[in-house]
Order: structure tokens, then C-alpha cells, then sequence
């Protein structure tokens, strides 16, 4: 079971080698963050293990884009936790590309 | 002259050297990948370390070690794999497990290992709150692996 989640504003953490103090840095751009679970993990296990990691990879106060996984009940339980409406859960065509979309993208 | 100049000459070669592997954000990736995925193709001593046990030993952790000292090795609290997650170029990613009690435990320190028993100790840490647990009660550990 796995998960891809749209990170809009991605973070992380730091060890600096001299002093072992960590520091949390904002990245640059949108990016994506992926799960992957043990095999047989219960649902609920699952989303307890998200929202406890999100807050390490997302910046405070910011939520997840967009959820793709293939479980559809673990996408949905975190799609009503985070407030994303089903019909407006998709990925954006240009999320994370740098490159200029192409005329058939802007179409 | 000459031996400073010889000096001079080694500190440039290896400032030269030190400045050309610069490790790429895919590189980053790939690394996270190999190292923890629970998806990883790795097998035996090569396995991903993603299994995450927990001990109420107070022992400092010591690079020395090759088992967790006093890991809880039966009931709920049993070494298990972890759900791993990574942002794409970051240079750290998360392992986290639920853990429900069946036991009045104190938990201090997780190992994390590349088996579900035996295996390689890969990393020891102290948890940045000690978990005073009774039965029923549910933590979540998420340990952050830098890279």
C-alpha cells in the first residue's frame, strides 16, 4: 500500500555535523511526498501514521495538495481529514515539472 | 620551500576532491529509497531498515552496539516494520509506527534494524519523550533518519 501526496510546501530537517543541532529548512518549489506501509498495516494504523508524519515533511499550518494512493478508503478517510473535496482531488498536470508545459498541457 | 609548497599542494588536492561529489537531490532519493522503502527489493543483510523496536533501557546509545539493549520482545510492542515517507529531494525521511501497549512500560529508546528479528542494528536513538504507557494506551513514533 502507498501513497502519493502533494507537498506545497515541503520541509526538511537538517543535522549539522558540528554541533548535532537539527534545523528545519523550507525547500524551494511543490514537490511530492510518498508512504509506503508495511503489508498488512490496518486502515487506521495507516492514517494514524500519516498525520503523525506530515507535520515532518510539511511546513506548519500547510496541508496536503492533492492524495493519490491505491487504497481509495485510505485516500478518502485523509481527503476528509484535510478538508480536499473528492471531485478536486487530482493532481495538477504541472506539479513539480519545471520544464514549460507543453501546448497540449495548456490546452 | 619545498615540503610547504608539497603541503600546499595535498590541502588543494583534497579541497579539489571534497568539492567534486556533491550529492544530487536524486541522489538524495536514492538514497532514502535503498535505505529504508518498504517496497525495497533488498533481502537479508541487504534489506532496508525500516523495522523499528523499543526498549525501556536508559543506556546512552553506543555505535558499538549490535542489539538494542532490553528490547521488548513479546507482546504488542514487539519489533515491527515502520511506514516509510519521503519528500522528493529532502535530505531526511521519516519512519513511524503506532504501538499499542499490552504491558505497564516505560519506553526510552528505539533501535531501528534491517530484520523483523536478528538483522543489523542500523540506528539506536533516545525518544525525545520518555512514553509512560499502560495497557491500552497508543503512541505514535516518527523517527526522523537524516541524510
Amino acid at each position: 500500500m502507498q501513497l502519493v501526496i502533494g507537498n506545497p510546501a515541503p520541509i526538511e530537517r537538517i543535522k549539522d555535523p558540528r554541533d548535532g543541532r537539527v534545523k528545519v529548512v523550507a525547500m524551494s518549489g511543490v514537490r511530492e511526498t510518498t508512504f509506503r506501509f508495511p503489508e498488512g498495516l490496518p486502515l487506521d494504523e495507516a492514517f494514524k501514521n500519516v498525520l503523525d508524519a506530515i507535520p515532518y515533511h510539511f511546513r506548519s499550518g500547510s496541508k496536503p495538495a492533492w492524495i493519490e494512493g491505491d487504497d481509495a478508503t485510505l485516500v478518502k478517510m485523509l481527503c476528509q481529514h484535510y478538508s480536499i473535496l473528492l471531485k478536486d482531488n487530482k493532481r495538477p498536470r504541472d506539479w513539480g515539472h519545471l520544464a514549460p508545459l507543453t501546448p497540449e498541457d495548456q490546452q | 620551500v619545498i615540503r610547504t609548497m608539497i603541503r600546499l599542494h595535498a590541502v588543494a588536492l583534497l579541497f579539489a576532491a571534497t568539492r567534486l561529489q556533491l550529492r544530487t537531490l536524486a541522489g538524495r532519493d536514492w538514497q532514502a529509497l535503498v535505505m529504508a522503502d518498504t517496497a525495497g527489493n533488498g533481502s537479508g543483510a541487504y534489506h532496508a531498515a525500516n523495522f523499528l523496536g523499543v526498549t525501556e533501557n536508559d543506556d546512552d546509545p553506543d555505535e558499538d552496539n549490535t542489539s538494542l539493549a532490553g528490547e521488548i520482545s513479546s507482546g504488542t510492542l514487539t519489533r515491527a516494520q515502520a511506514t516509510f515517507a519521503h519528500t522528493t529531494g529532502a535530505a531526511s525521511y521519516t519512519l513511524t509506527r503506532t504501538l499499542t501497549s499490552d504491558d505497564n512500560v516505560t519506553l526510552r529508546k528505539i533501535g531501528v534494524f534491517t530484520a523483523v528479528s536478528g538483522g543489523t542494528l542500523v540506528f539506536e536513538t533516545r525518544m525525545n519523550e520518555i512514553a509512560v504507557m499502560a495497557p491500552g494506551d497508543q503512541i505514535q513514533i516518527t523517527h526522523t533518519v537524516f541524510l
